[in-house]
């Protein structure tokens, strides 16, 4: 049964003609935005009321928000709850950013979505690899923004897709995998973030190992290393952090991997992972219990050679 | 036999489940010691999930020398040549040494008794 009392929180909340209103700050990126994602959720848990989110103090909703926000929403609904934002308090600029996204026309009448610097808001239940994979080549790595020959193109779209391929497989979520972007011109990088509201990263390695006291880098540290699966059909699997990691070592960019109190980073300086604490902000009570990944690559495309020839050695 | 990867997965070779229909059609062949051309001609995006499932998944119980022998991969892009080769790498550790997986799994299991010591 849901509890009325809600989670002491950093966030300011209140009570208002039977609604429970969320003021959801500016949220940008790192580790500190999870930890402001993971008091979110934690704001909500228990909460009998309706929930509006009011975006009063936020100045900035970064694309990993704007994912997240839809999922909770979602999560919310498919509890038994009900959920919304409240429009009017939406600044100017950010509903720009939710028009041109097209998180508002998903939630609302309306309009968008539009071509700008935002990548489309999305929502999947199911892996239609089609739509994902459309999405990845034509959504996020627009022609316009990285000059990528077309075999390049599906290339890092087949990598990307190991994020999808593991949500799908492992996380087992029940409102399944919320996805936003954000091309940042200046800056020449392209965000992807891949949220899912399933089980967890730690969870799935803990259950596995048959060790619930498995610290959660620990288990963040088992999952990146090649070979390794949770997955109990007898296939050889395990690769796909492994792709991913090439594709950021080739590319320069980077990967953040957020799940429970768990974090793993892949960057230029190598892999790392980091348990809670005070990593995480201001997290009180029970952790995100999903996974969040962060990928940004860069979009200069001398950064990312394919390479031509095949080995004339035989494959097996 | 000659199979059209296209007819059988699409443009996407990306899915789990689209690769065990794949090698569902190869099996059967290799067994018999029948050799078998895989035409991708017409792929564009590959995963390893895809592989795995479809070709990795045949080392269980045939032999490289053999795999090498029958099986014929046309028209594979170079970056779905080389997911190939690193998803068959990976089974080969996997299906040749199913004591790796329980050694990595001790290896963390002990890490974490020493750490709670």
């Amino acid at each position: 049964m849901r509890d009325s009392t809600p989670t002491m929180s950093a966030i300011a909340h209140r009570y208002f003609r039977d609604r429970f209103i969320v003021d959801v700050p500016s949220i940008y990126r790192g580790p500190a935005a999870y930890g402001q994602l993971c008091d979110l959720w934690a704001l909500v848990q228990g909460v009998e009321a309706e929930i509006t989110f009011s975006l009063r103090n936020c100045l900035f909703l970064s694309q990993t928000a704007v994912a997240f926000l839809g999922g909770l929403i979602r999560w919310i609904e498919s509890s038994g709850g009900v959920a919304g934002l409240n429009w009017q308090s939406v600044s100017h600029r950010i509903l720009t950013n939710l028009r041109q996204n097209g998180f508002a026309a998903t939630f609302t009448n309306e309009y968008g979505p539009w071509q700008g610097n935002s990548v489309p808001y999305r929502e999947d239940r199911v892996d239609v690899e089609a739509n994902l994979i459309g999405y990845l080549k034509n959504s996020w790595l627009m022609e316009d923004w990285v000059h990528f020959t077309p075999d390049l193109r599906n290339e890092v779209a087949g990598k990307v897709w190991e994020i999808y391929a593991n949500a799908f497989e492992h996380a087992g979520s029940p409102v399944g995998v919320f996805t936003c972007g954000q091309h940042f011109p200046k800056a020449r990088k392209l965000d992807l973030s891949v949220i899912d509201f399933g089980v967890g990263i730690p969870a799935n390695v803990r259950e596995y190992l048959i060790n619930d006291e498995l610290p959660a880098e620990q288990a963040m540290e088992w999952a990146a290393q090649r070979g390794n699966t949770t997955n109990p059909r007898g296939l050889g699997r395990g690769l796909g952090l492994d792709v991913l990691r090439e594709l950021i070592d080739i590319n320069k960019g980077s990967l953040e991997i957020y799940s429970h109190d768990g974090f793993l980073g892949v960057g230029t300086d190598g892999t790392s992972a980091q348990s809670g604490g005070p990593y995480f902000g201001s997290i009180d009570g029970d952790p995100f219990p999903g996974t969040i990944v962060v990928l940004t690559l860069r979009c200069d495309d001398l950064m990312y050679t394919l390479a031509s020839d095949q080995p004339e050695a035989p494959l097996f | 036999m000659r199979i059209e990867i296209r007819d059988v997965a699409g443009e996407n070779c990306v899915t789990l489940a689209e690769g065990q229909k794949l090698y569902e059609l190869i099996h059967p062949e290799l067994e018999k010691a029948l050799p078998v051309e895989l035409d991708f001609n017409g792929c564009q995006v590959f995963a390893s999930p895809f592989f795995n499932a479809a070709i990795g998944q045949l080392l269980r119980d045939q032999p490289p020398d053999r795999l090498n022998s029958l099986l014929r991969f046309q028209h594979l892009s170079p970056g779905g040549h080389r997911l190939l080769s690193r998803v068959i790498d990976n089974s080969k550790q996997y299906y040749s040494n199913e004591a790796l997986r329980s050694a990595t799994d001790q290896a963390i299991l002990g890490e974490s008794d020493e750490a709670e010591v």
